[in-house]
């Protein structure tokens, strides 16, 4: 796998975490995640932070506590290179996690600002930033 | 006359949380929200002619202050613990956004960006009023012993959420008066160390075969 040359921060790619590389409830498997950290931090880092996307409970949103942010479709913008769709999602804000740049898959699309910025708020409240 | 305003406004919000279904309070919330939007904002309008600047900032932290102790003593038993959640987010958020407002105050609007400039502020202010009226309803519940009828909490939750909006708009709106440099700030050297390198192996390390062995 080849690590894209320039990560922006509301990035959406795909990530493949094998189920053997998590415990209890931590996400694992093929999904795509949103990176969160600085396009700045990424130029120099090997890592990202990425926020990873459901679209569980979509069509219930109680069932997902407030920090975690909703992203309609109309919010994220598809990858020329991306034959998918995109769907409504919810942004895991409480499954934030440390990734090597090689374990991005294929690019889906960006966040909006709006969205982005949104799903800062979410990670915000999850550490208690004021 | 401010005294009157505080008044129709808490008799309206309470006309709204007697609704029994959800299909009932959004039709009354539909219904309210225009003359809402305007008690507040005449409201706004009568505080900020006649307080000090310093002063409303001192009374706008003590309202937030004071709602945040009320919502973690009364909210479990009034809405139950998800909403008490939702509460404590939506007034952490709003407390966020007042910050804001006065970073966004502190910046003027580049010539050429004055309609991008509007566009935003109104989309942030519907936002805010609606997670407003929310919070709104949850308080003079709390306030009054007014239960709200289960069936209409979650469209209360759902119109919680419009503060996050609120939130990202006007954030928005201060990247437009205040845009920041970020993108010309050189790459500073690769430092990637030993250290960085360890904990990102342990990171993504197989935790569940390291407890087994």
């Amino acid at each position: 796998m080849t690590a894209p040359v320039e990560i922006r921060q509301g990035d959406i790619y795909w990530v493949d975490i094998p189920p053997s590389h998590t415990v209890g409830s931590e996400q694992y498997n093929r999904r795509p995640y949103i990176i969160v950290s600085r396009t700045l931090v990424n130029r120099r880092s090997r890592t990202v932070v990425a926020v990873p996307l459901t679209t569980t409970g979509t069509d219930d949103l109680a069932s997902h506590p407030p920090y975690r942010i909703v992203i309609p479709a109309t919010e994220m913008t598809r990858d020329p290179s991306y034959a998918g769709t995109i769907q409504d999602s919810v942004a895991k804000s409480d499954q934030v996690r440390v990734l090597d740049k090689t374990r991005l898959g294929p690019k889906i699309g960006a966040l909006s600002t709006t969205a982005s910025v949104a799903v800062g708020l979410g990670l915000a409240f999850l550490f208690d930033l004021r | 006359m401010v005294k009157t305003i505080a008044a129709i406004l808490d008799e309206m919000l309470l006309d709204v949380i007697s609704k029994r279904t959800a299909a009932e309070f959004v039709e009354a919330r539909n219904d309210r929200f225009p003359k809402y939007i305007d008690l507040v904002m005449s409201y706004a309008r009568i505080a900020s002619s006649i307080i000090p600047r310093h002063v409303q900032i001192r009374l706008v932290a003590e309202s937030f202050s004071e709602f945040e102790a009320e919502i973690r003593a009364n909210a479990e038993h009034a809405f139950g613990n998800d909403m008490r959640d939702r509460a404590v987010f939506t007034v952490w958020t709003l407390r966020k956004i007042s910050d804001l407002l006065e970073r966004a105050a502190s910046h003027k609007v580049a010539d050429g960006d004055e309609k991008k400039d509007l566009e935003f502020l109104t989309y942030f202010l519907v936002n805010a009023l609606r997670a407003r009226f929310s919070v709104d309803c949850l308080r003079i519940s709390m306030r009054t012993n007014n239960p709200i009828y289960p069936e209409v909490l979650p469209e209360l939750a759902e119109s919680l959420r419009s503060a996050v909006n609120a939130y990202a708009w006007i954030r928005q709106t201060i990247d437009l008066r205040a845009p920041s440099n970020e993108e010309a700030i050189p790459v500073w050297s690769d430092s990637w160390n030993a250290d960085d390198q360890a904990l990102l192996d342990e990171s993504m390390h197989d935790l569940a075969n390291d407890q087994e062995s």
